[in-house]
């Protein structure tokens, strides 16, 4: 399958073709007048673009990660839209503030609440990595032990982080 | 030439006005190099991305490679999150409780869950008989 963007190569391509020929056949002073022209254009509508380049400058915005073709572009756009015109979504069964973006070194920054979940034990680790691995608990005890030892190290806040994902 | 009904400056002003077609050479040409300018950027784009990406991974797999050198266990099996949360708790930072390098702390600053995502996708646990390791799959396409 041809990729997008090169359907979009070749298109500009015949048009610019099609371009050349045109000012080639031309008399020169269509060619000659192009600067004046669009200076011309840009002193005409200096106002309407200066004031659009505000617009869109104003508020930041995250880049879209993809802009591929004209329709990713308008996608884009969309949902930066949305964003601006919906407010951040907030969980009701949170009353407390438990923004996993908060930083704890941010003056002023709300603390997480306590997770009340402790870490994992040995034999519960070795289970589960049995399970993945295909194997018997048994083999992965000393890894057990050691990653409930690293596990410990973390405080609940930071074990959230973890296996919640989110920072 | 005389313009029944028009002043020298009228004329003049027509005269130095765009024509319909001059108008649409313009636009054309500006459409022309966005087509041209869009799909480059693109390219470029998506190439820094996945190049980002590869590095995020090589320096995680590094800094896990690392704490298993110093018999940190840190690799979290799949069930438990896998390579993303083997990579946050990295971020998080691990001590090392034993042996030389006893009370350091060893983290990966500055990278975010999205980069995370992005660098999980040249990540992989590997599971062998007695412990799990974090590998990096190298620059593949995927």
């Amino acid at each position: 399958m041809i990729p997008r963007w090169k359907e979009y190569y070749e298109f500009s391509f015949a048009i610019g073709m099609v371009f050349m020929i045109f000012i080639s056949n031309g008399d020169n002073q269509r060619l000659n007048s192009l600067p004046k022209m669009m200076k011309t254009v840009w002193k005409r509508s200096q106002t309407r673009l200066l004031a659009l380049g505000l617009c869109f400058s104003v508020v930041a915005a995250p880049v879209p990660a993809q802009c591929g073709v004209i329709s990713d572009i308008l996608e884009a756009f969309g949902k930066w839209m949305q964003g601006r015109s919906s407010p951040t979504p907030t969980s009701p069964t949170s009353p407390t503030s438990n923004d996993p973006t908060a930083d704890e070194n941010t003056p002023g920054a709300v603390a997480a609440p306590v997770n009340p979940a402790p870490p994992p034990q040995p034999s519960e680790l070795a289970s589960i990595i049995a399970g993945d691995a295909g194997g018997h608990p048994d083999q992965y005890t000393l890894y057990s032990d050691k990653l409930a030892d690293t596990l410990a190290g973390f405080s609940a806040d930071q074990r959230g982080r973890i296996f919640g994902g989110g920072k | 030439m005389n313009f029944p009904g028009l002043t020298q400056r009228r004329i003049f002003r027509l005269r130095t006005a765009f024509s319909l077609v001059e108008m649409i050479v313009v636009v054309a040409i500006v459409g022309i190099l966005g087509m041209l300018a869009v799909p480059t950027i693109s390219n470029v784009w998506d190439s820094s991305h996945k190049a980002a990406a590869q590095r995020n991974a090589q320096n995680i797999a590094s800094i896990s490679s690392e704490l298993a050198s110093m018999g940190v266990a840190h690799v979290l099996p799949d069930s438990l999150g896998g390579v993303e949360a083997t990579a946050r708790l990295l971020r998080e930072g691990v001590t090392v409780n034993r042996g030389i390098f006893s009370g350091q702390l060893i983290t990966i600053r500055g990278i975010s869950d999205d980069e995370i995502t992005k660098a999980s996708e040249y990540l992989e646990i590997v599971y062998d008989l007695n412990e799990i390791r974090l590998v990096y799959l190298g620059p593949t396409e995927v």
